[in-house]
């Protein structure tokens, strides 16, 4: 009797490791499509992206060339679909050696291709992107200290500087201190998944 | 006629304020609005005439004997917004009229060349306000672009206090030197809704022209999939290059030349209330997205798990000793 009941909880502990030993398997997959996912979109995204430089000098000022957000920064920021979803750009943050698609609107299917535009837009100097806490996306951005150079670069190829200024750690309710105050900010979930760690940046 | 009304009264208000003549408006005679008139225009760099430049003078309103404008029937569809109140407002409504004569293809009150001296006379003309075009010319290597102006006849004299119907004028003027064929420039056009709150009142899309020395070059749609904007590549040097779009119902239209942007404001006029705001979808409290995976129960699972297994064993074992 005790042998059976020793067996069944052999069996019951054998399928808790196995559950274990599953999730971990998903979400290293998970974790490795995002890697896939994001690298392939910013590879397209780049090919198309003409970067402007500062802006071109003319002897004739009747033939510069304005950045249309300049001239309209209320404008939408263009997107470019790559498998039926937009993208507004590419984000770079070199001192943690990541570059990565940035999808225009947020959801949790996106969040597993890419880093998603939140709020806002960085004409308005508003913007805010989230992303999961995947190694090839924000895992590493708390470890950014203030002064550390962030990069975006929109579709039009205009390409907008940022010094990390803070960091800040919030309850998943604070949508609106998330959402206000800051040039740009990047976050992403806590390991645990209980809080929001939020990156604030200024513009240069 | 009530567009027209408001026309009149932003030209009024700009003419008042631009003309010096209008302060003495009070004291002088009536204006004979039938009179026979002409307008000379002497277009020359310096002592150099530029002759065989083409001008076209169109009647954007009669005036009557008490000096006010009445706006032509032609002109009353046109919906300007003008900002300012200097050479630069003027120019830009001078160049917005001018993109407006090009789309409905009105036919000029009068036009005609200028001579070996560079002079030009158009008779025969009724007082009241006119646009005044001149195409490109090249004269000695260089291409002169004349400024599109508008002009009032008559205009007041003065030291003698009286109306002059025969007006002269020296249009202003750029140039570039004349350019290899294959020269080429890039002009984007961009539309912006000032509509803010408003935005269901949008047309879904809006015609843009694209002129070259007034004669339709391209038309393009302007809508939200391409972002409200255009770019044309590859065009012409020593052309003048022009936009007007089909005037939306309901917004004024402003045209300004930003660089190589022509930027399309559109204002929206009379604003209805505002439609009453959407319930939010979600009436949960909002929360930020969940950005953090799942691996909080697998040390737990595992834990447990191992638990079990020892707990399992040790069962198994006590149940042989017994």
């Amino acid at each position: 009797m005790k042998n059976k009941r020793g067996t069944g909880l052999i069996i019951v502990g054998l399928i808790l490791i196995l559950s274990a030993a599953g999730l971990s398997v998903y979400n290293i997959t998970e974790e490795k499509n995002a890697k896939i996912f994001s690298e392939e979109a910013v590879g397209i995204l780049e090919q198309q992206i003409v970067v402007k430089e500062d802006f071109e000098i003319f002897e004739n000022a009747a033939e510069k060339e304005i950045p249309d957000y300049i001239l309209n920064p209320e404008m939408e920021m263009p997107e470019t679909e790559i498998d039926g979803i937009g993208y507004i750009g590419t984000l770079e943050i070199p001192v943690i050696g990541i570059k990565l698609p940035i999808i225009s609107e947020w959801s949790y299917p996106n969040l597993k291709i890419a880093p998603c535009r939140y709020f806002g837009s960085v004409y308005l100097d508003n913007m805010v992107i989230a992303a999961h806490n995947y190694k090839s996306h924000f895992r590493e951005i708390e470890n950014l200290s203030a002064g550390d150079e962030v990069i975006f670069t929109d579709m039009d190829g205009n390409r907008f500087f940022y010094s990390v200024a803070a960091a800040e750690v919030l309850p998943p309710e604070a949508v609106e201190e998330m959402t206000s105050g800051w040039d740009f900010t990047l976050f992403t979930c806590n390991p645990a998944g209980t809080f929001r760690v939020a990156i604030r940046c200024d513009r240069n | 006629m009530a567009k027209a009304k408001k026309f009149l009264a932003l030209l009024l208000m700009l003419i008042i304020l631009f003309c010096a003549s209008a302060k003495v408006f009070a004291v002088s005679e009536k204006i004979d609005p039938e009179r026979k008139s002409s307008l000379e225009i002497i277009f020359r760099e310096g002592e150099k005439n530029l002759s065989g430049a083409e001008f076209s003078v169109y009647l954007i309103a009669n005036i009557t004997e008490n000096g006010e404008f009445v706006v032509t029937e032609e002109f009353s569809d046109f919906n300007v917004n003008i900002i300012g109140k200097n050479d630069e407002a003027w120019r830009e409504l001078a160049s917005a009229l001018e993109g407006f004569v090009y789309q409905n293809g009105f036919v000029p009150a009068a036009k005609g060349k200028t001579d070996s001296e560079g002079i030009l006379v158009l008779g025969g003309l009724k007082p009241g306000l006119y646009l005044v075009i001149g195409n490109p010319v090249s004269v000695d290597g260089y291409t002169y672009f004349a400024e599109t102006a508008i002009i009032q006849i008559p205009v007041l004299d003065n030291e003698k206090k009286v109306w002059n119907y025969d007006v002269s004028i020296k249009p202003k003027y750029s140039s570039v030197p004349d350019l290899e064929p294959d020269s080429f420039i890039t002009r984007k056009v961009l539309k912006i809704w000032n509509d803010k709150g408003y935005e269901s009142n949008r047309p879904k899309e809006i015609t843009v022209y694209l002129f070259c020395d007034g004669k339709i070059y391209d038309t393009v749609i302007l809508n939200e999939d391409n972002n409200w904007r255009y770019t044309w590549e590859k065009l012409e040097e020593g052309h003048q290059w022009l936009v007007s779009e089909n005037n939306p119902e309901g917004y004024t239209v402003r045209i300004t030349k930003e660089g190589i942007t022509f930027v399309i404001e559109n204002s929206i006029e009379k604003p209805k209330p505002p439609e009453k705001p959407e319930p939010p979808k979600d009436p949960d409290e909002p929360k930020l997205p969940q950005t953090g995976q799942l691996w909080w129960p697998v040390p737990v699972l595992f834990g447990m798990g191992l638990l079990f297994v020892a707990a399992g064993i040790f069962r198994r074992r006590g149940g042989y000793e017994k």
